[in-house]
């Protein structure tokens, strides 16, 4: 629902199988004995990438809510969405 | 867990367990993974955005090196243990104000752990372990419709705020006291100012708290069942809420029910927390390694260039001006309460003013000035310069109490020289003796019954005769040295 991806019936057909072809692929891989593996989160060696604290002009307002389907002024608008916030 | 000080909670039958966990947002200039103004308070909604704080696909998040330099100044001041690996990850939260489904968090390698805080607590020193001091990602801000042009069904979405640099200090449930809760707070909120990272703003969320409570049998080793408490942004809501919540906890517990597990919060108007969600809804945040960030190797060089940066924290200078300047605890303690306060009197003492005087001045008339007039002396049109001028007028003798007074009041606004005023003005004290002698005969002579009242033995009766010669020289008179003449006058028979 938060996504707003708009998908027509045939669309939806299509999806459903590949989406099932994609969770089967999955379910595969999980039988694989990882145990002995490192955890790979990265695939190349770089550390220690950072940039200095310097601000660059930000794109503004009007190209931030360029795409955005329902904005108010400089806001974008959402439906009302209860009860789940970050705890942190 | 370290040594922990354990103050029985007003309600004996149960130990009151608490925890705090702090979010505060970091005093860079741009934001944490890509180069936008953190200023989000200044600019028009959305107005400091770009394509990797706005979530859209296709972008390379990058790390702003000055926030892992203040984490790391964190948690160095915090008695933390850098490991020398540390990596990012993606914890996952589908909700408007983060537009990338994640917030890009650290989870299992933080940048630091393992360290404690230490404050008083009516007198008593306690010690509060800190779990981990982290590094994250705000989320932008929404504004829940309420207006007329608004329907009650939508928000507003500004994400001037998403990306701004956040750190995380989660501390031990070794508090055992709403009152050590809120000490707790004062003083690491003293320290990130102190250390330059946090502006230390509770009410406009810069500096943010939430609160893990849970009451359990004296004596009992595992913890009874947790709420955590949020929305209090002051202090006082603090400690009001974790009251509030003991209360409550009791009460449940000695009617024989259950507490659950939820999240709860205060409502300031109403006095009372408001269970918010429960535990059962909570998320699942899956996290997992953020796959577009290199990992950190923070070498012991490093960690000691950034030691090297830290000030001296405001524990050690209360101690050293207690020794150096010898003053009381309670000086001392107010002296450094802020950076900025501490070296204003460092300043006037190496401007010759001595260590008392200065220090009376400063946290008296001072003080007081600054607060009715809403700036520090630094910004005042004294500043410490101009102060330790008027100051060392005073030590010297060339003007009295009262006048250095009105002096400052004027002065810390309108601004100006303070000797080069008191010579325009002729402000100097009287204090020659001949002169001031004459006007104490002639105050006696003008107020006999005073006179006769302080002979036959009422001390009062010189407050008169004081005020007259005080009124005679125009306010200016040497005070203590007329006080002395008009007592020797009056013993002679």
């Amino acid at each position: 629902m938060l996504a707003r991806i708009g998908l027509s019936d045939a669309e939806k057909d299509r999806l459903l199988g590949e989406l099932e072809a994609i969770l089967e692929h999955i379910a595969r891989l999980q039988q694989v004995d990882t145990s002995a593996l490192a955890e790979t989160a990265q695939v190349g060696d770089l550390v220690n990438v950072m940039r200095a604290d310097v601000p660059e002009e930000p794109i503004g307002a009007a190209a931030a809510l360029r795409n955005a389907p329902v904005s108010d002024g400089n806001y974008f608008v959402v439906g009302a969405i209860q009860g789940a916030e970050l705890d942190g | 867990m370290t040594e922990t000080a354990t103050r029985p909670a007003a309600l004996g039958r149960y130990e009151v367990v608490i925890g705090l966990e702090v979010h505060a947002q970091l005093l860079t200039r741009s934001k944490m993974f890509c180069p936008c103004p953190a200023d989000y308070i200044n600019a028009a909604p959305n107005e400091n955005t770009c394509p990797v704080c706005l979530g859209l696909p296709g972008v390379l998040p990058t790390i702003n090196e000055k926030a892992v330099d203040f984490t790391v100044r964190t948690a160095l001041a915090l008695h933390c243990d850098i490991p020398p690996f540390t990596k990012f990850d993606r914890k996952n939260y589908f909700y408007p104000d983060l537009p990338k489904g994640y917030q890009i968090s650290q989870y299992d390698l933080p940048l630091s752990l393992n360290g404690y805080l230490e404050f008083p607590v009516g007198g008593e020193a306690v010690r509060c372990g800190i779990t981990r001091v982290h590094l994250e990602e705000d989320t932008g801000t929404m504004h829940h419709a309420g207006d007329v042009l608004q329907s009650a069904t939508s928000s507003l979405i500004d994400l001037n705020r998403c990306g701004v640099p956040l750190m995380e200090i989660v501390g031990e449930p070794d508090l055992r006291t709403p009152e050590a809760a809120r000490e707790y707070l004062v003083r690491l909120r003293q320290i990130l100012t102190y250390i330059g990272v946090n502006d230390g703003n509770l009410e406009k969320g810069s500096f943010r708290c939430d609160a893990n409570i849970s009451l359990r049998t004296p004596g009992a080793q595992e913890l009874g069942v947790k709420v955590e408490v949020k929305n209090m942004n002051s202090f006082r809501a603090v400690q009001r809420a974790l009251e509030s919540e003991i209360e409550r906890q009791t009460g449940v517990l000695d009617s024989g029910g259950t507490l659950v597990q939820e999240t709860r919060g205060w409502v300031e108007a109403q006095g009372r927390t408001i269970s918010q969600r429960s535990k059962e809804q909570a998320h699942d945040y899956r996290y997992f390694p953020e796959p577009d960030l290199p990992p950190l190797r923070l070498d012991a060089a490093f960690v000691e260039r950034v030691r090297a940066t830290l000030p001296e924290l405001p524990e050690a200078r209360a101690r050293r001006f207690q020794e150096q300047y010898g003053l009381t605890a309670y000086d001392a303690a107010v002296l450094t309460d802020t950076r900025e306060e501490a070296d204003t009197y460092e300043a006037l003492v190496a401007a010759g003013v001595p260590a008392k005087l200065a220090a009376n001045w400063q946290s008296g008339d001072v003080a007081a000035l600054a607060n009715e007039h809403h700036t520090p002396l630094q910004h005042s049109g004294l500043g410490s310069d101009g102060l330790a001028s008027l100051l060392r007028l005073v030590e010297a003798g060339t003007i009295n109490g009262p006048t250095a007074k009105e002096l400052l009041a004027e002065l810390y606004v309108a601004g100006g020289n303070p000797e080069a005023l008191v010579r325009d003005r002729g402000l100097a004290q009287v204090s020659d003796t001949a002169e001031l002698s004459a006007l104490v005969d002639a105050a006696i002579a003008a107020n006999p019954a005073a006179a006769a009242d302080f002979r036959a033995g009422k001390q009062q009766a010189l407050g008169q005769l004081m005020r007259a010669v005080k009124d005679a020289t125009g306010g200016k008179a040497d005070m203590p040295l007329v006080n002395r003449l008009l007592r020797d006058r009056l013993s002679e028979q």
